[in-house]
């Protein structure tokens, strides 16, 4: 698993690549709440190279967005693959937390 | 074919379950979305167990079996943790609401949705849990 983010000018840009789950999540969560903690409040996730994720995988997901969600801010995400859409869907996590097809489509969601 | 593995019942160890899953279920010949739905519900299940299933400190083993047949992928787990039903648990409730957020209980959910057939039985001191996925006719 690697995680890696970017600031453009308001909003942080965050990507998970690989596996996210139980041996590599405790890594993620350490990593976006640093990002939140630091003051990120409009958050944005490319999942297009994220091959697996299991539901220690998904708490990373919920609880960073719950997070934002508590200090007004958002996340959206995009890019999901078939395992990883699968998964959302039987959880119900597209219920709470927007998934989008495209960058410019989570974009959207902030203007 | 059949194929097993054996491994300490820690969280180090799992990965190598997961290799081996997916070693295995390639090599069978089953289409990615089985593959995996197999790789899921077994790290969901194993490290369940690691979890919240042993009440000492003492080395614990989990033992994993793959078999194809014409109809269906069958893994069979079996662990001597404490009595563990995940079919008695009650199903996690889908997601509506960020606030209303409980973490727990989505591993459990996920294994019950992505595999065709779940079977729980406890055999002495083993928990034994047979997790089927049906192969589509043209396979």
């Amino acid at each position: 698993m690697q995680i890696q983010g970017v600031k453009e000018n308001d909003i942080f840009f965050f990507s998970i690549m690989g596996r996210l789950d139980t041996q590599t999540y405790t890594d993620a969560e350490k990593q976006m709440m640093a990002w939140i903690e630091a003051g990120n409040t409009k958050m944005i996730g490319d999942l297009s190279d994220l091959e697996f994720i299991s539901s220690a995988g998904l708490r990373v997901l919920l609880y960073a967005a719950k997070t934002l969600n508590q200090q007004g801010g958002k996340m959206v995400l995009f890019g999901v693959n078939d395992q990883v859409n699968e998964v959302f869907e039987v959880t119900g996590i597209s219920n709470v937390i927007d998934i989008t097809t495209s960058k410019d489509g989570a974009f959207s969601l902030f203007n | 074919m059949k194929s097993m593995i054996e491994f300490a019942g820690r969280l180090d160890q799992v990965s190598a379950g997961m290799r081996w899953i997916r070693a295995v279920a390639h090599s069978a010949g089953l289409p990615a979305k089985q593959v995996n739905a197999l790789d899921l519900a077994l790290e969901e299940i194993v490290t369940n167990i690691i979890k919240y299933g042993y009440d000492d400190e003492a080395e614990h083993m989990i033992q994993i079996d793959f078999e194809l047949s014409s109809t269906h992928a069958q893994l069979r787990v079996m662990d001597d943790a404490k009595p563990f039903n995940p079919l008695q648990v009650e199903k996690a409730q889908t997601l509506s609401s960020l606030e209303d957020v409980k973490i727990g209980g989505l591993g459990i959910l996920l294994v019950r949705e992505v595999m065709d057939v779940v079977e729980y039985s406890r055999d002495g001191d083993r928990n034994v849990l047979v997790m089927k996925t049906l192969r589509e006719p043209d396979e």
